[in-house]
């Protein structure tokens, strides 16, 4: 039995409205749907930090929302471009780039623990200066 | 071959916006010139040609399963054409050869027509008894009796949503057999 390339064509294009997922849109509603899942983790394992109002003051508190957020957004730009692999040679270089600032963030944050309160044990995580020290 | 290009990528925009009919016809552009680039990569590195149409539905049945991959703003011709390189070059390394293929075999070809029914039953084919009994049977009803999901969810009493669920992964599950070397 053989199977001619016009027929095989036929039957692709009999398939062509199962819509591909597209990886953006996917990535968007995953996050969407983690947002709520992690704050509830937050409040429930770790809790706000008591004295919130003051800390907000402090400058470095926006820092460490910056530094998370610019850890996220290097993630997603990452997840999607290794999800498209068409452009994968030509985005190696950008790809090295966010690498490299992924790698120097964590630093930054590090920099900025030490700048305030210099507690030792809040030094890896960025989101301690919402929680009670 | 600009122009041609061009058209390529209109109708790959079309199609990844849901018109099958512009996708068939895509296809159905692709396909000889397709055949007629692999036909001369196999007849360069010293390789029987009677396989080239293998390489074809080989090549076709990777763009379908990849073309979300697709940029939409880039032309469509270099990423048909990459693809088509290495399913060449993969099929030229099953059978054990080393080889280069000039990407530009693919870009300035043009068509040629397809090959008389008189096919040998290849490596699609062969690979179609190795499914599961439900994608073989909708495959079998759709690529080789060229039924309608229609018909074919009538003849196999099933829902037409089942049959293109069971065409969809019978089409990715072939795929990835003949990747298998």
């Amino acid at each position: 039995m053989t199977m001619q390339t016009d027929r095989l064509i036929a039957a692709l294009a009999a398939d062509a409205d199962t819509t591909p997922r597209r990886i953006g849109p996917m990535l968007a509603l995953a996050l969407l749907a983690a947002l709520p899942v992690s704050v509830a983790l937050f409040m429930s394992i770790l809790g706000m930090r008591p004295d919130v109002r003051t800390a907000m003051h402090n400058p470095f508190f926006d820092l460490k929302f910056m530094v998370t957020l610019a850890l996220a957004f290097a993630a997603i730009v990452v997840s999607l471009h290794h999800a498209n692999a068409s452009r994968w040679t030509r985005s190696s270089v950008a790809l090295l780039r966010h690498r490299v600032v992924v790698v120097a963030l964590p630093d930054m944050g590090r920099l900025a623990e030490n700048g305030t309160s210099g507690a030792p044990e809040c030094r890896r995580c960025p989101l301690k200066s919402l929680i009670g020290g | 071959v600009r122009g041609r290009d061009e058209e390529w990528t209109g109708l790959m925009r079309a199609a990844n916006a849901g018109d099958a009919a512009a996708y068939r016809r895509l296809l159905e552009a692709v396909a000889p010139v397709l055949r007629a680039a692999t036909y001369r990569g196999l007849a360069r590195a010293g390789q029987p040609v009677d396989q080239s149409e293998d390489i074809v539905q080989e090549i076709l049945l990777a763009v379908h399963l990849k073309r979300q991959t697709w940029d939409a703003t880039a032309p469509f011709a270099p990423w048909l054409f990459a693809i088509a390189r290495n399913k060449l070059i993969d099929a030229l390394r099953r059978r054990g050869r080393r080889v280069f293929v000039n990407i530009d075999d693919f870009a300035e070809t043009m068509a040629a027509p397809a090959a008389c029914d008189t096919l040998s039953p290849g490596d699609v084919a062969a690979h179609l008894d190795g499914l599961p009994a439900r994608q073989r049977d909708v495959l079998k009803s759709v690529a080789v009796e060229s039924a309608s999901i229609k018909e074919t969810a009538t003849r196999l009493a099933m829902t037409e949503g089942a049959v293109r669920v069971a065409l969809h992964r019978g089409l990715a599950s072939l795929a990835s057999k003949l990747r298998e070397p």
